[in-house]
């Protein structure tokens, strides 16, 4: 395990893109599918990334059949923001899920949708959206809190 | 094909076109140093490091890898006159109000009495950033 100097976890950040890619193929699948059982799949890999993002089956998959290609990475990223992130991917898949499974097809169709942009631009170019939400989101909620 | 799936590869394919759209202009615009529009000069003048020709003032979040690397690019540009400062969004709040900060990392290239000159939402290249500071530098030289 990798530490920084702050103690906290430390990510290889290619198998993050990886992890993105593979959920964007699963969420894809979801909308043409209109699956609610495989968003749920989805949302519980979501919940073991906003745990530990390295012990989800795709990270699994990055370790074994793409890093050892690669070799070790040369900058690692705080896991923090990773996490956040799949915590509010979660969010989007149970409501994906539950508006599937419920019959309400719209609402499972347009949540599974903004999952499926977030994990594309993460997957395609390395844009974190929970990072550039994070400044926007604590302004809001500072804004909130002063009035 | 079901109606239902048609539907879905439909969304699908408007979905990652709108957002190839977004990534492509992120990406444009990440890391470009453009004029500072800050009329608030006196809250970067505070930040501003006393008998620095020029400021490097740097925002940034806790858990933040391209913070990181933002840092160590000014690090090594801060020498002879130039200093670098790196502020938390969270314990500045005032600051990120009044300059305008919406994500992170931000810079902002501050001349010597505290005028924001450029400002730059991600990485700016290394060698622009470099060529911005030399002519705040030679800019500050001309006023003197």
């Amino acid at each position: 395990m990798t530490l920084n100097r702050e103690g906290s976890v430390m990510l290889d950040p290619r198998g993050q893109r990886i992890a993105a890619a593979i959920t964007s193929v699963v969420l894809a699948f979801v909308v043409v599918t209109g699956s609610g059982w495989l968003a749920l799949a989805q949302a519980v890999v979501f919940t073991i990334g906003a745990i530990d993002p390295r012990r989800t089956p795709y990270a699994w998959l990055y370790r074994r059949l793409v890093q050892p290609r690669l070799g070790p990475p040369t900058e690692r990223e705080p896991a923090a923001p990773v996490r956040f992130a799949q915590g509010v991917g979660l969010v989007f898949a149970l409501v994906a899920a539950a508006g599937y499974l419920a019959g309400v097809t719209p609402v499972g169709i347009v949540a599974a949708a903004f999952a499926l942009m977030a994990a594309f631009l993460n997957a395609a170019f390395g844009l974190c959206l929970g990072c550039e939400m994070y400044v926007l989101l604590r302004r809001i909620a500072g804004t909130q809190g002063s009035a | 094909m079901t109606p239902q799936a048609a539907t879905g590869l439909a969304v699908v394919i408007a979905v990652l076109a709108v957002s190839t759209v977004l990534g492509l202009l992120w990406r444009l615009r990440r890391g470009r140093l453009v004029a500072a529009q800050v009329t608030l000069t006196e809250v970067a003048a505070s930040y501003t490091a006393a008998g620095a020709d020029v400021t490097l003032l740097q925002f940034s979040a806790t858990h933040c890898a391209p913070c990181n690397r933002l840092r160590a690019n000014c690090a090594q540009l801060a020498v002879d006159g130039v200093r670098h400062v790196e502020l938390d969004v969270e314990s500045h709040p005032t600051a990120v109000r009044d300059l305008g900060v919406w994500s992170v990392p931000t810079l902002f290239v501050v001349d010597a009495v505290g005028r924001p000159v450029w400002r730059a939402v991600g990485i700016p290249d290394k060698a622009k950033l470099e060529k911005a500071i030399q002519g705040v530098r030679s800019a500050r030289g001309r006023a003197a």
